[in-house]
């Protein structure tokens, strides 16, 4: 035991001594005895000062710790690279910017959401004026309905309220008339978007090459660097001192599943070899090789969990032939259809205008039923308007296959053709989880898009579309190689992620030691944290 | 006492020990007091 344990087990020792020799026998000896106790006392409080003092002071040196620069400089290079989205060649600016999200969401519309269609709108607004288009009401001409909300919309969001009364009155008054309202805004956005296209789409082509002209790359280049930054990223942050302090600070970690016994039992588990025993060049390597384990089986498990969506576009691939022509056909009928209907609400326009002149007042009643039928045949075409773009988002994704696809691609080029259109992969999570009530369809397909958006995809950028290998066979034997002891039974559905607890927990040894912390001293800020906190309330 | 405690010495660990250690002695005091002062 240490000098100053030993000494001051003695001190106590000794003072207890002396308490145990005082007499207790009357009144005024206890009063002495409680006295020379109050006298040890005050002594021992001054002691606990000291030494509380000594141990905030370790506390505060060691949890004083910055993030290093390097991060925030490699974030703030990547968020200047905009949105790396802009530059996918697989979609158009209308997933590019993010419209099909706005359309998705007001046709995933659920009664009483009002505050969702009114952002919506607004971020489309939004996005037309940064491209230089300010809509008015008169653009909002789908419907009478879509007219009636837009005008009242403009007029009282222009202080930037989103909440008025009389908007939710508005809404409320034209639901009951049509109860489509949000399916009538919805597909005014979308012909909004399409008759102003070709703006956009220059406007968006101008600003990417400045983009490209200002970093000096080309796109591939720069999606290259994109993706390197991105790897740099995940590096500094993966051994960054405070963000593995802070992974104990929140109790996401335990400094005892770190102890040498717990590693070495774990390392003997799944390496050939000791590797407590090895020379560090021998444990940098073996680290490097669970690192990449780790990746490996998270595409794994990102496959697997996903598989669905593959298994569509692999049929989709096999009928491709048929794709080429498919889009144009339907674009075409519904333009057709759309400037129909649009004609249609024109002559609709008139009849109201000829109803309320008096030269027509022969005509008035026959005006007015016709007026009168007017809007329940206008929905009813509205209605199949939307299912005719609900098909051309089918055709457009087809399309695409049709382009783009080929027995070379990879599976990870299939992932990014699904996540390249929001209502494409949204829908197929949604059917394979429809008996699921509990499951967020939006996170789940936000989960991918994270994932395929971040570097480190070796295995799924190597696996063709048309092959069908036993993947967990080549993980196996790839890392056996590398002396690792994997089987493919420790990759079956069951197994796989406590295999991927097992080699996460080596990966984040690995870091918490190149982190360039000191084990003893997280063990210390771990154990005294609650002591500091409530001294500090 | 206090001037024979070369705190910076000590490691972590037994920085925490030597807490414990005294918190257990105060502990251990007050109940001494409390129970002298209240015994008839």
């Amino acid at each position: 035991m240490n000098d100053i344990l030993v000494e001051f087990d003695k001190y106590i020792s000794s003072n207890k001594d002396v308490l145990s020799v005082l007499p207790i026998n009357t009144k005024k000896n206890k009063s002495k005895y409680v006295e020379k106790v109050q006298e040890f006392e005050e002594t021992a409080l001054k002691i606990r000062k000291v030494i509380w003092n000594e141990i905030q002071e370790r506390y505060e040196k060691i949890t004083d710790i910055l993030e290093s620069p390097k991060i925030s400089e490699l974030e703030k290079t990547i968020k200047g690279i905009e949105n790396i989205d802009v530059f996918n060649e697989l979609n158009t600016p209308f997933e590019k910017l993010g419209f099909d999200r706005i359309t998705h969401s007001l046709n995933s519309f659920f009664e009483g959401d009002l505050n969702l269609v009114n952002n919506n709108i607004k971020l489309f607004m939004d996005k037309f004026k940064d491209f230089g288009i300010v809509l008015t009401k008169d653009d909002f001409n789908y419907s009478q309905y879509t007219n009636e909300y837009i005008s009242v919309f403009i007029e009282e969001t222009a202080n930037g309220n989103l909440n008025s009364e009389k908007l939710k009155k508005t809404f409320e008054k034209i639901y009951w008339q049509c109860p489509d309202i949000v399916i009538h805004i919805e597909l005014n956005m979308r012909y909004l978007y399409h008759i102003n296209s070709k703006k956009i789409e220059t406007e968006l082509n101008d600003r990417n090459n400045k983009i490209l002209a200002s970093m000096q790359l080309d796109k591939n280049g720069l999606v290259r660097r994109y993706f390197e930054l991105n790897k740099d990223l995940i590096k500094a942050k993966r051994k960054d001192g405070k963000a593995v302090l802070d992974k104990f600070l929140n109790d996401e970690w335990k400094i005892k599943d770190f102890s040498e016994k717990e590693m070495s039992v774990l390392y003997d588990r799944l390496l050939a070899g000791k590797y407590f025993e090895a020379s560090p060049e021998k444990q940098e390597e073996i680290n490097k090789n669970f690192g990449k384990l780790l990746n490996t089986l998270e595409e794994y498990s990102i496959f697997v969990r996903y598989k669905y969506i593959i298994d569509d576009l692999k049929n989709k691939y096999k009928n491709k032939d048929s794709f080429k022509d498919a889009y144009d056909k339907k674009n075409k009928e519904l333009r057709k259809k759309e400037q129909a209907l649009l004609k249609e609400n024109k002559k609709h326009q008139a009849m109201i205008k000829q109803s309320n002149n008096p030269l027509f007042r022969f005509f008035k009643k026959k005006l007015d039923r016709k007026i009168y039928e007017f809007p329940v045949a206008s929905n009813s075409q509205i209605k199949e308007l939307q299912k005719m773009y609900l098909e051309l988002d089918e055709e457009a994704v087809n399309l695409r296959i049709a382009e783009f696809v080929d027995d070379n691609c990879s599976i990870k080029y299939m992932f990014k053709i699904a996540i390249s259109f929001y209502s494409y992969a949204y829908k197929l999570i949604k059917e394979h989880y429809e008996d699921d009530m509990e499951m967020n369809v939006a996170d789940e397909l936000q989960v991918l898009i994270d994932f395929i958006n971040q570097p480190y995809k070796v295995m799924l950028n190597n696996i063709k579309l048309v092959e069908e290998p036993d993947i967990t066979s080549i993980i196996a034997n790839r890392y056996k190689i590398l002396n690792i002891n994997i089987e493919k039974e420790h990759l079956e559905p069951e197994n796989i992620e406590s295999l991927i607890e097992d080699v996460e927990k080596i990966v984040n040894y690995h870091n918490i030691n190149r982190s360039g912390l000191k084990i003893e001293d997280i063990a210390f800020v771990e154990k005294m944290k609650p002591l500091i906190i409530k001294n500090n309330n | 006492m206090e001037k024979d405690f070369e705190l910076s010495k000590l490691s972590n660990e037994n920085l925490i020990e030597l807490y414990k250690k005294v918190e257990d002695y105060i502990a251990y005091l007050e109940k001494e007091k409390s129970m002298k002062g209240t015994e008839e």
